[in-house]
């Protein structure tokens, strides 16, 4: 976390080459394709990462000097997906001095909406109702303490609180209070089952990553929650975390080592764990799941921290599963248009970032979506609807358990 | 909080009202949130950053003209933007008034192989514009410039491609252009009625010429048709190193007089090391890549579609090089031009991988090329910067060959403008580097750089009043780019 003072440099430095705006030809199938999603759909410079320089710029010289809805509509659209980071800092200067900082552009874009916080200029009405369902309930979704470990019951999971386990599932605040991403979690819990893990949760105690606060630039909550989530953990005694969601994986192996040690508690996605039981011959797939499939890269998993190769591991060990790659997969991946806050605030892009991403989907021929991350779960599931398309979507872990 | 975002700022006026007739509500805006994005390019330190007034984004010649009708009636600035890249201030509005934005008018309108031919609109990149011609087995010139550019606007302003030495840097053959006056000018054979074709030249003196090498200074280009080339399917590279830059000249002089190189590129060691990859820069340490690489570098690319002669023009590469004594032999399986020149479109903008990059541009004899090394060499270090690390030089011999026709770059590679003092340096250096490369002799300038435009009109004489009374008669009330190229 940085004041925005500290990036003038950084933005200064931006010479416009529009490698924010559009994929490299050799990585796309011959096509420069969009590769952020508010520039795309709103055309003017201001929107691509190469305005948003100019505006921090123009902020920190007092150029910009009030509050507009222009402003916070340029600033909040953005689902801080990493794509133009990743592109700039291959072959331009404020990409490249943002590596050499082992930084990228959604540091920079969460400084700028803490420096809107700061000033009074932000959030946007519904992120403070995530502020504050968190700061009330410990959770985004304003659900209730009390269902917090409702989804694991008769799953054979410990009661962390209580007991001991090697591995702390933390099932995540999206995926436990949305009904329709039960399975997220059941079906990771029937693998562990299957491989023998020794695993737990934390239940009630299980408290919001606080990703999403960051996201929107409530840095003093967002540390709060951080410092009682390491001390939580640590109590726990495990050595590892698990989780089914991206969101609070980028935010634990990203951003919470700057808050407190973790004392060397490994942070999993649960692709990776699973992938590594595979590894270890701890589980195999048997059964045959015959699906023509594709996988969309949670931005928070690919391009956040680079976990890329772990689920087309583990699509490809489930026997006649066919996995199909759209024409922007990995780093070069679309975003699926619910993050930083996107999905509650300005769902119509949401929306229409996560269409764009289904027709990609359909054009591979697959018959199934599958991603690993409750976010673009929702996001594309409703994208689906909304495309009026045949695709189906599924949980990663979702297919995993068919094949046991 | 509704989605809908108001675009309403305080100073909303009439101006405001009829663009937006003209082009719809979303596609133009006099916010400061969308202003700033305009007002400021990499070339900060040599022309001031300046708002618009005005940013209109445009899809279509109508929209164009009428957006040009009412500047004019008004007396308004217009500043064109083709794809947005813009590294020398040339569409900074220094006088305010309208940027028009012309990325969306981004269609390749007709590949014509037949004719040999490609009709393009404003935003068309030079990627967008490789990968639809390979299609057809064909290629455009090949801009050196990021591949998201503006492969039009690199016409216009006769820009550097992978093929110089051998095609030259004109490669316009017709246009359509919007005069300030809303009148439609088509130049080449397009003004033509029964033409066969927008391709060849018409008759009597050349108009492509005049729209061409500045800003949009005379008129808003809306649509050309410009030359393609075969598809090379077979190259090759000779290239060898040198610890004195004569054998390097030579070796250059002879190759170009043999007519066997698509491209020829003499590299000082500072520039070649941000063109190899920064892993293996980070990887081995810069000292250790430095002590591996010679003073200077010749590149030969040799390409063909027949691959014996390509074949026998690489053997004469060979011959000519081994004449020369001193030189090292290098392998240059690996170098990326190579690949560019038929596949087109990586991002080129290795660099600036050190941060600000300051270059000097300019048409000169090859035989020069030494008095230039020196020029730099020499004022870098009186301006504090190193000549062993900092400034660095880049030669191009062009086709047509004759005068020995070379297209040079002068640079500063290091230096940092966001501190004040390093500012000071790089402006000062820059001052005094102009002149001295004037007292030596140049054939003119790469492009008419904030820099270098006041001291040189002195030096035009006539040719200079003259292009003044041609851009009064075509642009009386000065709205286009004003405050570029011709004042």
């Amino acid at each position: 976390m940085m004041e925005l003072e500290e990036w003038y440099n950084v933005v200064s430095s931006c010479v416009h080459c529009r490698a924010c705006t559009s994929s490299d030809i050799h990585m796309t199938g011959d096509e420069n394709l969009p590769i952020c999603p508010k520039g795309n759909m709103f055309k003017m410079e201001s929107f691509f990462a190469c305005g948003a320089h100019e505006i921090i710029r123009a902020m920190i010289e007092g150029e910009i000097n009030e509050n507009s809805e222009r402003l916070q509509h340029v600033i909040y659209s953005c689902t801080m997906c990493g794509y133009c980071s990743y592109h700039c800092e291959l072959y331009s200067p404020p990409g490249q001095k943002c590596k050499k900082m082992g930084k990228t552009f959604v540091d920079i874009w969460q400084d700028l909406r803490a420096d809107m916080m700061k000033r009074g200029w932000g959030p946007l009405e519904a992120h403070n109702a995530i502020l504050k369902n968190i700061a009330n309930t410990d959770n985004a979704w304003g659900g209730t303490r009390g269902d917090r470990e409702r989804w694991a019951k008769g799953l054979g999971a410990k009661d962390l609180n209580k007991e001991s386990a090697d591995v702390l599932y933390f099932a995540g605040c999206t995926t436990t209070y949305d009904p329709k991403l039960k399975a997220m979690m059941t079906t990771a819990a029937e693998v562990f089952n299957k491989a023998g893990v020794s695993w737990g949760i934390l239940g009630k105690n299980e408290k919001c990553c606080a990703g999403p606060s960051l996201r929107v630039g409530d840095r003093d909550q967002f540390k709060a929650y951080a410092g009682e989530n390491i001390e939580l953990f640590k109590k726990s005694g495990v050595k590892t975390i698990v989780t089914s969601c991206a969101g609070c994986y980028s935010t634990f192996k990203n951003e919470y080592p700057a808050i407190a040690e973790m004392d060397g508690i490994e942070v999993l996605h649960v692709t990776e764990f699973i992938a590594r039981l595979i590894k270890e011959k701890k589980i195999e797939f048997t059964k045959e799941v015959p699906m023509k499939v594709t996988y969309h890269d949670p931005c928070h998993i690919g391009r956040y921290v680079g976990v890329f190769e772990e689920p087309r591991t583990i699509l490809r060990a489930v026997p006649g599963v066919e996995v199909r790659e759209m024409i922007q997969n990995k780093r070069n991946s679309w975003c699926c248009g619910a993050g930083a806050g996107m999905r509650t605030a300005l769902p119509d892009v949401a929306s229409e970032t996560g269409q764009h991403r289904i027709k990609q989907a359909e054009d591979t021929g697959a018959e199934v979506l599958v991603s690993s991350c409750p976010f673009c779960a929702q996001n594309l599931m409703d994208a689906i609807k909304e495309s009026d398309s045949d695709l189906k979507f599924m949980d990663i872990t979702e297919i995993l358990a068919q094949a046991l | 909080m509704s989605t809908e975002f108001s675009m309403k700022t305080a100073n909303e006026d009439a101006v405001l009202n009829t663009l937006r007739q003209i082009v719809g509500p979303t596609n133009a805006t006099s916010h400061i949130v969308d202003l700033v994005a305009y007002e400021k390019d990499q070339n900060w330190p040599f022309v001031n950053p300046h708002l618009p007034d005005y940013v209109v984004k445009v899809h279509n010649k109508k929209e164009v003209r009428e957006i040009v009708r009412f500047a004019n009636r008004n007396k308004i600035p217009i500043v064109p933007l083709a794809a947005g890249i813009n590294v020398r201030g040339l569409c900074i509005p220094t006088q305010g008034g309208i940027v028009l934005d012309m990325r969306d008018m981004n269609k390749i309108l007709e590949v014509n192989t037949e004719m040999m031919t490609v009709t393009i609109q404003p935003g068309v990149t030079s990627a967008q514009l490789s990968a639809a011609c390979r299609k057809y087995g064909v290629r455009p010139a090949l801009t050196s410039a990021p591949d998201m550019a503006s492969i039009f606007a690199n016409y216009l302003l006769i820009g550097l491609y992978h093929s110089s030495s051998s095609d030259g840097n004109f490669h316009i053959l017709s246009m359509e252009v919007v005069l300030a006056s809303g009148e439609i000018l088509k130049t080449g054979s397009r003004g033509l009625v029964g033409a066969p074709g927008p391709h060849a030249r018409g008759g009597g003196p050349g108009l492509t010429e005049l729209f061409m090498g500045s800003p949009g200074s005379f008129g808003v280009v809306t649509e050309m048709t410009a030359k393609l080339y075969p598809d090379p399917k077979f190259n090759a590279g000779v290239a060898y190193g040198y610890d004195e830059w004569e054998p390097a000249v030579e070796v250059s002089t002879k190759l170009m007089d043999a007519r066997v190189a698509t491209q020829i590129d003499i590299i000082d060691d500072n520039l070649l090391i941000t063109f190899l990859p920064t892993e293996m820069v980070d990887r081995m340490g810069e000292e250790a890549v430095r002590k591996m690489l010679p003073k200077v570098v010749m590149i030969c690319t040799i390409t063909d579609t027949i691959k014996e002669r390509m074949e026998v023009n690489k053997k004469v590469a060979q011959g000519i090089c081994k004449d020369v004594t001193e030189g090292k032999n290098f392998g240059i399986a690996s170098m990326g031009g190579l690949g560019e020149l038929s596949s087109g479109g990586r991002i080129t903008t290795g660099m600036l991988q050190k941060g600000y990059y300051h270059c000097f541009a300019f048409y000169a004899p090859l035989n020069k090329c030494i008095d230039y090394r020196d020029i730099n060499y020499k004022t870098a270090e009186e301006h504090g910067y190193s000549a062993d690390y900092d400034a660095s030089l880049l030669a191009i011999p062009q086709a047509p060959w004759n005068g020995q026709l070379t297209y040079y770059e002068l640079e500063v590679l290091t230096c940092d403008p966001t501190d004040p003092a390093q500012l000071k340096q790089i402006q000062g250096y820059s001052e005094d580097l102009v002149q001295k490369i004037l007292d030596c002799g140049i054939y003119g300038w790469f492009r008419p750089y904030a820099e270098v435009i006041d001291v040189t009109i002195d030096r035009w004489g006539t040719t200079g009043e003259f292009i003044k009374r041609l851009k009064n008669l075509v642009d009386p009330n000065n709205i286009m780019n004003p405050g570029k190229f011709v004042y």
